[in-house]
């Protein structure tokens, strides 16, 4: 592989550029659902090709190919400079990346147990197991469990010297139980929904997941769900369990600081942020008990790696500090319009596409509540769990979540549950709101698998580490039901 | 462009190398470029050019069909080996599916026309020539441009051990046009498989009217307004109606609210929906991808839902016939692609005349759902919302958060539009501009 990058390498040098990287790239991913005791999904996709990124008279160029021989390299490489010079016939300011290190290195996620290795019966007769016990359970119309192993395999190399390989392994999986009677459908999910819980690592993730021991529960709590009461209408005390919140922090976090949207990057489909550049340092985002960090060294997180897809080692930077704003995911392109370097979230889905500015593990630090004294410590309130749904606008202010199941918190103790649970805010009257998150003993990282930006779209693996916490006032049960 | 006849005997190949009962393979290749402009330059420029294989193969016993299925991305006998090989394994160890009875039988099937040489004519220099002419105006204008002049040049061929085999070529072009000022943004869009069709110049000047007429928005009470939806959020929602509806699975399975309610008045008898994927200005396909032909297929005729849709393996499973809507994924179930909301004799202007008090909107942002049965959707509006009162336009107004049933929305339609926009919404379908009346605005947002 080290020879195909350098011919590629060679050939664009060539042609005037003033930087290049070459990323060749060979994924591999299993998919595994088993439905109704039908295999209805069981796929393994391979993917391998080449991505070349050059800078041209200020522009960038990329082009991409399936066909990883000299022949196709050097076809890719022609096509990724004629695209920069395209490119540069609009330019004004010139593209300028910071400087970065040479690095020449390897890295592999640590596992315990190859998800690959094991064998394809093993897998079904492990998820079998799981949704007998699901359908076991009276009143339950449809049960699901799957899982979901990736290898990700790049050789990376720059006309900076760099040459960097990485695996990326990950692996998970999950449960659900759909409940269906007349015109109402209910639905509850374990460890998560849209799939389940996803990590960096092994086989052992999806072993050590307790599916069965969730099992009935989950598919009782579906049928439960049919006939619960609508989640009342008001302004409530919330507390938000770790999946959810998970996804909280995801969207009304993770993505406005990403540099490239700030800078009007993404304007033309995933939006642009609140926090502008003007706010870094002097914004309260949220209360002092809300802060965040961007971690891609944290082992298990889906955001976790050695280097970025521009070779910039993986990091922790800090973004919020007991509520004030204090930092924004960055990548050699932007950081250097801040005054910065690159803090290595440049990621790409894959060779065929260009690495932009991507979240890594971007987590809530833990505080000082045990989960039990947080609830007993509230009078009046609802505990929601697990993300039904999502939205937010395009600045990442006004936002709306629905979650699977709530429950009433009522002096303290935990009551009965509702269905439908939604909630909505304005994301710094949110997190100002946030008065209590509890302790690590509760904190935990998710894995969100399905993070959607760029054009063409990309899909990025991403991770939160988050722990319960608890938000005053918050406008819950919207819509008409 | 890989070609007819290689694919064909790569398809071929792929076949004769398998070792399963029955065996499907679909190949596709593209030549893509997305030239990305934002700030008023391209800042991003991307051309891929990619193939893929999906084998699906079956194993046939008593207790139903073995599927295996593999994928990869390869154009060489060598590499579809690799890709039969790693399927018929899965078969192999899979667990028998008791509904399966047969890939799709071969059928004759029809050719369509919706490949244009002048999209693939079309250079990265020639594209970046037409949006700088874009940028220019932008400038001129004092606005900032965004967004996208994308071209996919494609095929896909079908084939299968039953004797099926089809071939099509394809081409996409779209433009979409995002314009900022200080206060406000502007969009507009399009999309068709005809270069000449997509006028490049007129929709950045659309979006430049709109984004100028935005400026210094009011702010309003969130609450239930008469709603005129332009073309693009019609098409937003209706893809969701496509997708939880209208599928034979979701239905079959108890989750769409046409279910136990198939031939009866459900909708607006104002609406009538079909399937249509001949229809001259949509995206014409001749075939699905099990290689069934497919057909134009009435799924609402003034508001009775009267079909939904299936392919081979769901319409075996609840006896009933294929109507060509394989979509690659028995996870997705059949769905249908290539709608069409019949046009009425409306406008947007007329609509407005005819609005007491409303809010336009030009485009949703972000929508999800949160009920599946009542199709309860949520979704903040964006690039274009207006204030109407008396009939005119009032003034722009901050964008709005929306939670609303898409069933309850269909039945209060008030007037439809009578002309079509093509919009990419999980299929894509051609859609008009919609009066609602009593549409539910939950929240506002600051800008």
């Amino acid at each position: 592989m080290k020879e195909l990058i350098e011919h590629a390498l060679n050939l664009v040098s060539k042609k005037g550029i003033t930087y290049a990287d070459v990323r060749i790239g060979q994924r591999t991913f299993e998919d595994l659902t088993l439905k109704n005791q039908i295999a209805e999904t069981v796929k393994i996709d391979e993917s391998f090709g080449v991505g070349i990124r050059v800078l041209k008279d200020g522009s960038w160029g990329f082009a991409a190919t399936h066909d990883v021989t000299k022949a196709g390299i050097e076809k890719a490489a022609t096509q990724a400079v004629a695209v920069a010079e395209a490119s540069a016939l609009t330019k004004d300011e010139p593209v300028f990346l910071d400087k970065a290190q040479k690095i020449i290195d390897t890295y592999r996620t640590p596992t315990k147990k190859d998800p690959f290795s094991v064998s394809l019966s093993e897998k079904l007769k492990m998820m079998a197991k799981v949704e007998k016990e699901m359908r076991g359970v009276k009143g339950v119309t449809h049960t699901t469990v799957d899982f979901g192993a990736y290898k990700n395999h790049t050789f990376f190399g720059n006309t900076e010297g760099s040459f960097i390989e990485q695996e990326i392994i990950e692996c998970g999986g999950g449960m659900n139980a759909v409940s269906i009677k007349g015109d109402e459908i209910q639905m509850r999910s374990f460890p998560n929904s849209f799939r389940g819980q996803f990590k960096t690592g092994g086989f052992e993730i999806f072993e050590n997941m307790k599916l069965s021991e969730n099992a009935q529960r989950i598919a009782e709590e579906s049928v439960a769900l049919l006939s619960a009461p609508q989640c009342p209408v008001g302004k409530k005390t919330l507390i938000l369990d770790g999946n959810q919140l998970a996804l909280q922090v995801h969207e009304s976090c993770g993505h406005p600081i990403e540099l490239d949207r700030v800078l009007g990057m993404e304007a033309s489909y995933a939006g642009t942020s609140f926090l502008t550049t003007d706010k870094l340092g002097n914004y309260q985002y949220g209360s002092d008990k809300v802060s965040i960090v961007a971690d891609a060294t944290i082992p298990g997180g889906l955001g976790t790696f050695g280097y970025d897809d521009e070779g910039t080692p993986a990091q922790r930077t800090q973004i919020i500090k007991e509520g004030n704003f204090i930092g924004y995911l960055s990548s050699r392109e932007t950081a250097p319009v801040i005054g910065q370097k690159s803090n290595g979230t440049a990621r790409a889905d894959g060779w065929s596409n260009i690495p932009i500015v991507r979240m890594t593990n971007i987590n809530l630090e833990p505080g000082d509540w045990d989960f039990d004294d947080l609830i007993a410590d509230t009078k009046d309130g609802i505990f929601m769990s697990t993300n039904h749904e999502w939205s937010i606008d395009d600045r990442r202010l006004n936002f709306q979540f629905g979650c699977e199941i709530a429950w009433e918190i009522k002096n303290g103790k935990l009551g009965k549950i509702f269905k439908n649970p939604n909630y909505q805010d304005i994301t710094p009257r949110f997190w100002g709101s946030c008065d209590a998150v509890c302790n690590k003993d509760h904190w935990q990282i998710w894995g969100t698998p399905n993070c959607g930006k760029g054009e063409p779209g990309q899909v990025a693996h991403v991770g939160h580490g988050v722990a319960p916490a608890r938000f005053r006032d918050v406008e819950i049960g919207v819509g008409k039901w | 462009m890989v070609g007819k006849e290689i694919l064909k005997e790569l398809a071929e190949y792929a076949i004769s190398a398998s070792k399963a009962d029955q065996t499907e393979v679909i190949l596709a290749s593209d030549d893509s470029n997305t030239t990305r402009y934002a700030n008023n330059k391209i800042h991003q420029n991307i051309s891929q050019n990619t193939v893929s294989v999906l084998v699906r193969s079956i194993i046939l016993g008593e207790k139903g069909g073995k599927i295996g299925i593999a994928s990869g991305n390869v154009s060489t006998k060598e590499g579809m080996a690799k890709v039969v090989k790693n399927s018929n394994e899965i078969a192999k160890n899979q667990k028998a599916d008791p509904h399966f009875v047969s890939l799709n039988e071969k059928k004759d099937l029809k050719e369509a026309d919706s490949f244009d040489q002048a999209a693939a004519d079309l250079t990265v220099k020639d594209k970046a020539l037409m949006v700088k002419e874009i940028l220019d105006l932008a400038k001129k204008e004092k606005v900032n441009a965004s967004g996208i002049f994308e071209t996919v040049i494609g095929e896909v061929a079908i084939a299968n051990s039953k004797g099926v085999f089809g071939y099509h070529p394809f081409s996409s072009v779209t433009f979409t046009s995002i314009i900022h000022t200080k206060t406000s943004s502007g969009f507009a869009s399009k999309l068709n498989w005809k270069l000449e069709r997509v006028d490049i110049k007129k929709i950045a000047k659309m979006a430049i009217q709109k984004a100028k007429q935005s400026q210094n928005p009011i702010q309003i009470e969130p609450g239930r307004y008469d709603v005129i939806l332009e073309e693009e959020a019609v098409g937003d929602l209706l893809g969701y109606l496509a997708y939880m509806a209208l599928g034979g699975k979701h239905f079959q399975e108890g989750q769409s609210f046409v279910a136990g309610n198939l031939g009866e008045k459900l909708l607006s008898e104002k609406v009538t929906i079909w399937d249509d994927p001949f229809h001259p200005e949509g995206m014409p396909t001749p075939f699905d991808l099990e290689g069934h032909p497919k057909t134009a297929i009435p799924l609402v005729e003034r508001g009775v839902v009267k079909n939904v849709v299936y392919d081979t393996y769901f319409g075996k499973k609840y006896d009933q016939k294929s109507t060509g809507h394989y979509v690659g994924s028995l996870g997705l179930g059949p769905i249908p692609l290539n709608m069409i909301l019949m046009p009425g004799k409306s406008s947007v202007p007329k609509m407005i005349k005819n609005t007491k008090k409303g809010i336009l909107v030009t485009r949703f942002h972000y929508t999800n759902v949160h009920h599946y049965k009542k199709l309860n959707m949520t979704g903040m509006t964006k690039d274009g919302t207006f204030l109407i009162e008396d009939g005119k336009i009032k003034a722009p107004i901050k964008n709005l958060r929306f939670t609303q049933s898409v069933v309850d929305a269909l039945l209060n339609i008030e007037e439809i539009g009578k002309d079509l926009k093509l919009v990419d919404s999980i299929g894509t379908h051609l859609v008009p501009a919609l009066k609602i009346k009593d549409f539910s605005f939950t929240s506002v947002t600051e800008h």
